[in-house]
């Protein structure tokens, strides 16, 4: 089949720095394509007026195949494919407007990102925004999608944020976006196969049952009155106002450690100042999402989890029981440093202390470390 | 640190004043641990009544953070093995 070239948006952020793209990306590229055909469509009826609608099988004629990855970069390579002969000197059938469209789609984007307040009719109608809702959907905070330019401009950026304000100005109703979710299952309906997971720090969202999945929320559903919890990645519904409202699909399910950190540290976002006889500080939502982080990043799986207190300065207290010791290691949530403490249990006189560096990750190491030699645990390989 | 003296309140009076405030968070139940277990660790018992009549205070003020913590931990464990006074 004659292809051309046609794209090679790239996709920026910690994910992609080895070059490779997630399989969960390629909906979003899926989305793209869908996007570029109906703009080429709806390029095609400007340029020709008379017409009522696009011609019979333009997309059959025409599509976008995603040819490779370009090495060392997270470029996927778009190439424009057709079933028809291509001519010479006139190029494939429609690969005008499909570049019309390509270029109406990054000039959009640009505007957003730059300006924020550009006309969208200026570039397209305001249907087309609707489009947003999947393309970008798998962007994290640090990451985004850059679409190169045809007139030789920088490349246009989407990210979370661009995208959420293309969102706003379109008419749609209803978001998705990727969401990862705490809570335990108060209600399963194996009829309807559907579920209510009643989150951790927030409201119950309710959403569907995958075959797959079913015995992992039926035993948390069993195990409720226990306090068994779930951990549910999947695409969320939520209103213009932002608030989740519903699950769209589930992707992921897996039960809980009864001692899993974030978990623990969402149930310390409902308390507030003056907890503790008015004195207590509520520690920040900031702070608690630094300490979630660090903790997913640095501590590996194999040692044991520690349990989790808040202190009156608005830090939280994580204390191990380890055999003949015990850790105590104050997280500073303002500063980001930690105090550690171990001791024995029996000898008065045993014990070290020290002040940790947690945005340094040689001492979230050393700490690590301790934990495992302190445990027994292995050391991963 | 602020605990309630058991010969004034019971446990699941102790628990249904605390929850009273909506600032703080809901706890899990009631715990308990005695004045001989305190005097083990050094601790200073004192009723406070000017709070509220069955409020009591350990004193932990005449040791540092360290001590403080290793403390806290046997007044902790022994509760703990003593097991749940009340829980709702």
């Amino acid at each position: 089949m004659p292809s051309v070239a046609f794209w090679r948006p790239r996709l920026r952020g910690a994910r992609f720095d080895g070059g490779e793209i997630p399989l969960q990306v390629l909906p979003d590229l899926a989305a793209l394509r869908e996007m570029v055909i109906d703009v080429a469509k709806w390029r095609y009826l400007q340029d020709n007026p008379e017409r009522q609608r696009a011609p019979r099988g333009f997309a059959d004629k025409i599509d976008l195949n995603l040819a490779g990855i370009d090495s060392g970069s997270a470029e996927p390579v778009i190439n424009m494919t057709t079933t028809e002969p291509a001519l010479p000197g006139i190029g494939l059938p429609y690969q005008k407007f499909l570049s019309l469209a390509r270029d109406d789609i990054a000039a959009l984007i640009a505007a957003e990102s730059e300006n924020g307040s550009a006309p969208i009719a200026e570039h397209l109608p305001n249907k087309f925004l609707a489009y947003f809702n999947r393309i970008g959907r798998s962007l994290r905070d640090d990451e985004s999608m850059e679409f190169p330019m045809s007139n030789g401009s920088p490349p246009a950026k989407l990210t979370k944020e661009t995208r959420q304000r293309l969102l706003q100005r379109s008419n749609i109703v209803e978001f998705t976006e990727e969401v990862t979710l705490r809570g335990t299952v108060p209600e399963a309906d194996q009829m309807r196969m559907s579920f209510e997971l009643q989150q951790v720090h927030g409201g119950k969202v309710a959403g569907p049952m995958p075959e797959q999945h079913r015995d992992t929320i039926i035993s948390a559903f069993d195990g409720y009155k226990d306090n068994a919890r779930i951990l549910v990645h999947g695409i969320g519904r939520y209103d213009r106002q932002n608030r989740l409202y519903g699950l769209e699909s589930v992707e992921q399910v897996t039960l809980l450690d009864p001692l899993d950190v974030p978990a623990r540290l969402d149930e310390f976002r409902a308390m507030q100042d003056g907890w503790l006889d008015g004195a207590g500080l509520a520690p920040s939502h900031s702070g608690l999402d630094w300490l979630a982080a660090g903790f997913q990043r640095h501590f590996p799986d194999n040692l044991p989890l520690p349990h989790l207190y808040p202190t009156p300065e608005g830090g939280i207290e994580a204390e191990w029981s380890l055999g003949a010791h015990s850790v105590i290691f104050e997280f500073h949530l303002d500063t980001h440093e930690g105090d550690w403490l171990r001791f024995a249990k029996e000898d008065d006189d045993d014990e070290d202390s020290q002040t940790l560096n947690l945005d340094d990750a040689n001492d979230w190491q050393w700490f690590a470390g301790e934990i495992r030699r302190l445990s027994g645990a292995e050391s991963p390989e | 640190m602020s605990v309630y003296d058991g010969d004034q309140i019971t446990a699941a009076a102790a628990w249904r004043h605390y929850i009273n405030d909506p600032a703080k968070p809901a706890p899990s139940g009631v715990l308990a641990i005695t004045q001989e277990e305190c005097r083990r660790q050094d601790l200073p018992v004192r009723p406070d009544p000017d709070t509220f009549p069955a409020h009591v205070l350990i004193d932990f003020r005449e040791f540092g953070t360290n001590r403080t913590k290793r403390k806290s931990e046997r007044l902790r464990d022994a509760a703990v093995n003593r097991g749940w006074q009340f829980q709702p």
